[in-house]
């Protein structure tokens, strides 16, 4: 008897749940308009430009993306408006890419941005950000026919692949970790319109807050490198007019090393590579092993040729992606302070060695 | 042990920046050395709980008094522990909801796992135990993704930071002084010492790894300013058929508020019984009902942070008080023995 009661309880518990009434707190995932990508553009102090893309589930309309754009002085105030405007409302837990343009980074307002994204728990730590050339807006409301979606587009692209890891790649946890380091500064990926589709170019140099200056492919991968990603993307290496070599990279590793002096500080950074050879055009064969032993004599000269000029730039925009002052922090006792690394980086000396192994040379003589 | 202290640890024991991560071995040793008077008051009373030693001890009336003082503190780190974790709940899975259905259920769960007595109880822990254990599992991505240099320098602070990290952080695992509490109702009590040993150490393991992890993963900032460091680590955890394991981890560590604030409940509940001398299952049902009305009692912010910050204090009182016990015990016993020598 009293197990049919219970019996019948259950079942009027899972019928009438059927019946409750709708619930403006918590939509069903149609009412939802899942946005993927958000842009901000720079209007002025005040106010920015916002543009969003959410997928369209619906197979009845013709764009498979909506997209809406309002002005607002905060980022909550524009997601209501757009909501006033979307048939559903704006949902951000499946934001993957934030992209803000050139002039919004410049200003220093990215920041405000990210910690609003932050301190928000329905976003991701791992939604990621980049830098547009020119108008980030256009990027979401450009026309790909040939893509399936802009949502998913965009999100590939900014999804690191081996053959573009001289980009960073950041994320909001990154970001805000870097930009509050007095250690180090954040680095953000820079994406240029060419061709009417979105391109990872450059990489973008903060100081803090403010966004710096470019600099390219080659250097982002030296950074990525020294900053010890162990997968690195395939590169050129030009060793004279008639001599260049690509080598793809198997393996890298990066030790760096003070001498604990803080008046005179030294760095020495061990970087080696394993790797095997992509390509090759000169005049040597690559068969023989003396001739192998003078190309990574070669490579390795070039290499930490471009890794003096590239810290000889850093030093000019006083900023460290880096971290090369970590073993001295590491040895260091007190409050560190953004000023200790810039005044180091001005005295630092540093002494760079570059071991490259290649290890295979293809299935060809 | 664990309940809202260790999704707060990294924060709470930040004062010392990134030299925070051996500091839950540390509080583990104290804790260790404070088990042994609670240990020792304890035996010395095999049947009685801390209620009766107090009456026992300071006599009737200051006994009472004394155990009314508990319940009261008892009950404000009750509502401490609820509060704050419906809090999270609401910031995180909850978002535009009022928190007045979940506050109902967690506190029926909790009447109905205290109702069974102190057994139903460590069931109910040891169940927990196995249930969240996993979840140190997603710690990996913030190895992933961190920089094990930050573990140096070790001692990078100075002596005022140490004490505000300790007397912050200390906090996070109080819980072990209820040990007096349920003594009596342990069947090999002269293991208690050994086991209990293992049980902090066991619980020292993990506020050691996620320490760690939170070193390695966050820059000082980060460490400084993030009220929940273990929620934005379940945050950055990248499954391929889970989107959000925050929500999975934070609905979780249900278990782990249910755990403590059931065994809480039923020390309340044993602690009116001793008060009014008789046992009823009907005080639990009052103690339930006072927790839920304190939580709705609107009091003023100021007066709620000065309440639920401070409220710790008393934990830590209680975890020093076997030591005042001991001494007492020892003059009393003295004095009993004194004119017969």
């Amino acid at each position: 008897m009293n197990k049919t009661i219970w019996c019948l309880l259950v079942i009027c518990m899972l019928m009438c749940s059927g019946c409750a009434g709708k619930n403006e707190a918590q939509p069903s995932l149609e009412e939802l308009a899942m946005v993927g990508v958000i842009a901000f553009d720079y209007m002025d102090e005040s106010t920015m430009h916002i543009t969003v893309i959410a997928p369209q589930p619906s197979p009845d309309a013709k764009e498979h993306t909506q997209s809406y754009s309002v002005d607002a002085s905060m980022v909550e105030e524009g997601l209501v408006q757009v909501s006033a405007k979307s048939d559903r409302m704006i949902n951000l837990s499946q934001l993957r890419v934030a992209l803000f343009s050139e002039e919004f980074a410049k200003k220093g307002k990215l920041l405000e941005v990210v910690e609003y994204f932050y301190r928000e728990a329905e976003v991701r730590e791992t939604v990621r950000i980049g830098i547009v050339k020119g108008n980030a807006g256009e990027v979401l409301e450009g026309d790909y026919p040939d893509k399936p979606n802009t949502n998913v587009y965009i999100n590939n692209l900014m999804e690191p692949t081996l053959f573009t890891t001289f980009s960073p790649f950041t994320d909001l946890h990154i970001f805000m970790a870097d930009a509050k380091d007095p250690v180090l500064s954040p680095t953000v990926p820079y994406l240029e319109i060419k061709d009417e589709l979105p391109e990872i170019t450059k990489i973008a140099l903060f100081n803090g807050n403010h966004m710096l200056d470019t600099m390219n492919q080659e250097d982002g991968k030296i950074i990525q490198a020294l900053s010890g990603i162990k997968k690195i993307a395939p590169s050129v290496i030009n060793l004279s007019e008639e001599e260049e070599i690509v080598l793809k990279f198997i393996n890298s590793k990066v030790k760096l090393k003070s001498n604990s002096n803080f008046d005179s500080p030294k760095i020495s950074i061990k970087l080696s590579f394993e790797s095997a050879l992509g390509e090759y055009r000169g005049p040597n064969k690559l068969a023989t092993d003396d001739h192998l032993k003078k190309l990574q004599k070669d490579v390795e000269k070039k290499m930490e040729e471009s890794i003096y000029e590239l810290l000889g730039k850093l030093k000019k925009f006083k900023v460290d992606p880096i971290g090369l002052f970590e073993p001295l922090r590491m040895k260091y006792h007190g409050k560190w302070s953004e000023d200790m690394t810039s005044q180091l980086l001005e005295k630092a000396e540093f002494d760079v060695t570059v071991d490259i192994e290649i290890v295979n040379i293809g299935s060809l003589k | 042990m664990i309940a809202m202290g260790l999704l707060s640890l990294p924060n709470q024991i930040s004062a010392v920046g990134y030299s925070q991560w051996w500091l839950p071995i540390l509080f583990g040793i104290i804790a260790n050395l404070t088990i042994i008077p609670m240990i020792w008051i304890s035996s010395k009373y095999k049947e009685h709980d801390l209620f009766k030693i107090h009456e026992i001890l300071f006599g009737r009336y200051v006994g009472k008094g004394i155990n009314v003082l508990l319940l009261i503190m008892a009950i404000i780190l009750m509502v401490s522990t609820i509060e704050r974790y419906l809090e999270m709940i609401q910031v995180v899975a909850l978002p535009y909801r009022t928190v007045t259905g979940p506050l109902i259920i967690l506190l029926i769960v909790a009447v109905l796992i205290a109702r069974g007595g102190i057994k139903s109880v460590a069931r109910f822990c040891i169940m927990t135990f196995f249930l969240t254990a996993p979840l140190v599992y997603f710690l990996k991505w913030g190895i992933a993704e961190g920089e094990i240099t930050h573990l140096l320098p070790l001692f990078n602070f100075t002596g005022k930071e140490f004490l505000e990290a300790t007397e912050q952080g200390y906090s996070t695992i109080v819980g072990y002084e209820l040990l007096m509490f349920y003594f009596p109702h342990i069947i090999h009590q002269e293991k208690v010492f050994k086991r209990a040993t293992l049980g902090i150490w066991i619980t020292i393991s993990f506020y050691t790894a996620v320490s760690i992890v939170s070193v390695m993963h966050f820059s000082e900032w980060q460490l400084e300013n993030l009220l929940y460091p273990v929620l934005n680590l379940f945050k950055y955890v990248e499954l391929s058929f889970i989107e959000k394991v925050d929500t999975l981890g934070i609905t979780f560590w249900v278990f782990l508020i249910l755990s403590s604030v059931a065994a809480y409940l039923w020390v309340l509940k044993e602690g009116i019984d001793s008060l009014r001398s008789k046992k009823h299952v009907a005080h639990l049902y009052v103690v339930a009902a006072v927790i839920a009305l304190v939580v709705y009692i609107p009091f003023s912010q100021g007066l709620e942070e000065t309440l639920y910050g401070k409220v710790f204090y008393f934990s830590y009182a209680l975890i020093l008080w076997p030591n005042l016990l001991c001494l007492i015990e020892m003059i009393k016993s003295r004095k009993k023995r004194g004119p017969y020598e």
